[in-house]
């Protein structure tokens, strides 16, 4: 009998008056439970479990003195996964972590109809459509759309989620647009589930134009910069025109056809102390109160050579401010964080799966878009009979288990975050068989305060 | 098993089969002797078929039964319901009648052949299990003498095996696996009489690595074969569904990439590692590796099949 590996443990508040008048009410059954008053939260991050312990129980979960353990508690701990006996926690990380990836009947193709684009923000990874000019070619969107129909039918698909991605997708609306209804009007019948997503810069977007991709467009994608004064001097048209009330208008255009919205807040080392007054704005709008619109904040990082010159770019400390901009989103009523999900139930990255690729204009596939246009790593091609010359980066990129990885594997955080981002590690190590803790490690055990803050505020501080 | 445990396995299958989102399902009724129990296996079978017709999955089903029960009234029965029966001879029958045996000792070959004739003439598909052991290898000819007029009729499916320590109880990797002292006498007599060789990339050792479980009679849950019944189930049904045990996460988590041995032999595409099972019997864990006589068997296969496909050749 041992402690799990992975219990993530946080102070609450030290007293919990409520919970003290029960005891009392209760004729005080239990005595060793609740004669400290310092409190907290385990949270068992292999299992999701939760159990609020004094600090007498905590020690003991530390020391392993379960002998101290009435028999009623020791069965409560282990039926949450907080203590066990023969488990082997790594391997039944591994076995589900394995069984998401492969034994998936969902597909994810993320398609880049084309590289250009009509912004010229500065720190753009794929050099604001000047460094790949590709656009898709009639026939080479005819022969992806093929593609995904053999590649699904052979692979036994039941979904299959498309997202546009660019470039700007909208740039080439014909070849987004006929990739998006052709499989969809495909899908239905097949059996298979469908619904697409288009990551969009929004100056674009026009109710005609969302219209013609009904029904099947579920969500679009839209990136602010911060509040207006920042954000057009940063994500501007190529004449340098700002682009914020246009994007703000195209929430609402989005909003008004019944498509969900999500925004995605890009924080830099020097918009991160200006943010609150984009929550200000947003909440003004109304877009805190509305359902179908959610927001994230993402620090703007070095993910490739192409940005890493952009000076204002956050570092890995400057991470560690998210934190503060998730409890000030809170208080604008945009709620960006929930309980943490282990990455066997939602994959700590979106192409961490079988199924999952990204194709861009050429039909080059990639797992990643970070590389996408860079042939070092390509993945395969996409043909009319599915994914064909599948290289060696394939295979190395998808078989990459963070059980087996040295500083990941005792690490509590390590069923949230699976090893953490991919390429991040291999550009640091030179290997996918590495970790990398940006943007986890310190912000999951936030992310927890943040969510028991919001469903147990009688016991957290 | 009883009709209340039949009904609980039944719902665990669904639900497995609704997460899964499977969309080919094959169901096997083996036992002990499954006509022993019939009543329970037709509803189980009958039950399944609906509930995969309603959920646009496609059903296979099968039998592995001795044939010492099989008659035409069994058959006609099945015929609507299973897409077939798996029988077993061990060899001709001076040999078969004294190890395929009824409690009281009697042979049971005339019955198996006779039970093979009755499932044809019922239309229901056979596959036939040969067994061949360093014993019977010699005189397998007169058993192929009796068998002629089905095999010939082309319904039935041929499956030779080595009789080894496994055979009987798991048929998917003793055709492989051969005792080192047997290479020399089994082995030849397996390659003539098989009439499929085709060595095959299949990557893992057997179908316990796929998504595959086996239900006893008490709702317990087993990976191998060979292990039902006995202490290493991996999980068993409860009221609210299947629960999984370690022994899940061990038996699945074996790498053969990671036994030094196996990463670098040039047969690990086709033999996976070897059985896990043996593995763990003969060195304590499943992350081990044990070959036998299989690197043989593996060898002569591929040496036959290339000769067959190009006899210009040789």
């Amino acid at each position: 009998m041992k402690s799990s590996l992975y219990n993530m443990i946080v102070p609450c508040k030290k007293e919990n008056k409520k919970e003290k008048e029960n005891e009392k009410r209760n004729g005080n059954k239990n005595k060793r439970r609740y004669k400290n008053e310092k409190r907290f939260a385990v949270f068992n991050t292999l299992h999701g479990s939760l159990l609020f312990v004094d600090e007498e129980l905590k020690s003991i979960l530390e020391a392993e003195t379960f002998d101290l353990l009435d028999e009623e508690t020791l069965t409560t701990l282990k039926r949450l996964g907080i203590v066990i006996d023969d488990l082997d926690e790594k391997k039944f990380l591994s076995f589900h972590m394995k069984s998401l990836i492969y034994a998936s009947r969902s597909a994810s193709f993320s398609v880049l109809p084309t590289y250009a684009c009509n912004l010229a923000c500065p720190y753009c990874y794929e050099g604001c459509g000047e460094l790949h000019r590709s656009t898709m070619s009639t026939e080479m969107v005819t022969q992806v759309i093929q593609g995904i129909r053999a590649y699904c039918l052979d692979n036994g698909i039941c979904n299959l989620g498309l997202t546009l991605y660019g470039g700007e997708p909208l740039l080439h609306k014909k070849a987004s647009l006929n990739l998006v209804t052709t499989l969809g009007k495909w899908a239905g019948p097949e059996g298979i589930a469908y619904k697409c997503n288009m990551i969009t810069n929004g100056t674009l977007i026009t109710e005609q134009i969302l219209s013609e991709f009904e029904p099947y467009l579920k969500m679009v994608q839209l990136t602010v910069d911060g509040p207006q004064l920042y954000h057009d001097k940063k994500r501007v048209q190529k004449n340098g025109e700002g682009t914020y009330e246009t994007i703000m208008g195209a929430v609402n255009t989005a909003r008004d056809c019944h498509i969900k919205v999500m925004i995605r807040i890009q924080v830099a080392q020097d918009n991160i102390h200006e943010i609150d007054t984009l929550f200000q704005d947003l909440a003004e709008r109304g877009f805190n109160k509305d359902e179908n619109i959610h927001a994230y904040v993402f620090p703007l990082m070095s993910i490739n050579d192409v940005c890493s010159s952009y000076a204002s770019l956050c570092s890995e400390e400057d991470a560690q401010l998210l934190p503060q901009l998730w409890r000030t989103a809170r208080e604008y009523g945009f709620d960006m964080v929930s309980k943490p999900v282990q990455i066997f139930r939602s994959p700590y990255c979106s192409f961490a799966a079988l199924h999952s690729f990204l194709v861009d204009a050429l039909g080059d596939v990639y797992t990643c878009v970070s590389v996408v246009g860079d042939q070092k790593y390509r993945v395969a091609r996409i043909t009319e009979k599915g994914l064909k010359d599948i290289t060696p980066e394939l295979y190395a990129f998808t078989v990459r288990d963070p059980t087996e990885i040295r500083k990941c594997q005792n690490c509590v955080v390590l069923p949230l975050c699976g090893g953490g981002c991919a390429h991040r590690a291999y550009q640091k190590y030179g290997s996918y068989q590495a970790g990398d803790c940006t943007l986890h490690k310190g912000l999951e055990e936030e992310k927890l305060v943040l969510y028991l803050e919001k469903m147990y505020p009688d016991r957290m501080g | 098993m009883d009709y209340e445990m039949a009904e609980k396995i039944m719902k665990a299958m669904q639900n497995r089969i609704l997460y899964l989102q499977s969309k080919y399902i094959t169901l096997i009724l083996f036992g002990g002797e499954p006509l022993l129990n019939f009543d329970v296996g037709v509803e189980i079978i009958k039950k399944m078929g609906a509930w995969c017709k309603n959920h646009d999955t496609v059903l296979r089903t099968f039998m592995v039964t001795n044939g010492t029960l099989l008659t035409k009234e069994i058959c006609d029965l099945l015929r609507d319901h299973i897409d077939g029966v798996q029988l077993t001879v061990d060899g001709p029958q001076l040999y078969h009648d004294t190890t395929r045996i009824y409690k009281n000792g009697k042979g049971t070959y005339t019955d198996v052949i006779c039970a093979l004739k009755t499932a044809l003439e019922c239309g229901v598909n056979v596959s036939l299990r040969v067994q061949i052991s360093k014993e019977n290898c010699h005189s397998m000819d007169q058993l192929f003498q009796d068998l002629s007029p089905f095999l010939e009729s082309g319904k039935v499916t041929l499956n030779i095996a080595p009789l080894s320590r496994y055979s009987g109880i798991c048929s998917n990797f003793s055709s492989q696996f051969l005792e080192k002292e047997d290479q020399e006498t089994v082995l030849p007599a397996v390659l003539q009489y098989n009439p499929h060789l085709q060595p095959g990339a299949h990557c893992i050792p057997c179908v316990a690595f796929s998504n595959s479980f086996i239900f006893d009679g008490n709702g317990d849950i087993y990976k191998c074969i060979t292990t039902v019944g006995e202490d290493k189930r991996i999980g068993y049904i409860s009221d609210k569904g299947i629960v999984f045990e370690p022994e899940l996460y061990t038996f699945m988590g074996r790498d053969p990439l990671k036994i030094p041995e196996c990463s670098t032999c040039c047969y690990l595409p086709l033999c996976g590692g070897g059985c896990p099972r043996t593995a763990f019997l003969t060195h304590g864990t499943y992350q081990s590796a044990v070959c036998g006589g299989s690197k043989k068997v593996h060898y002569e296969m591929i040496a036959a099949y290339v000769r067959r496909k190009f006899p210009e050749r040789f």
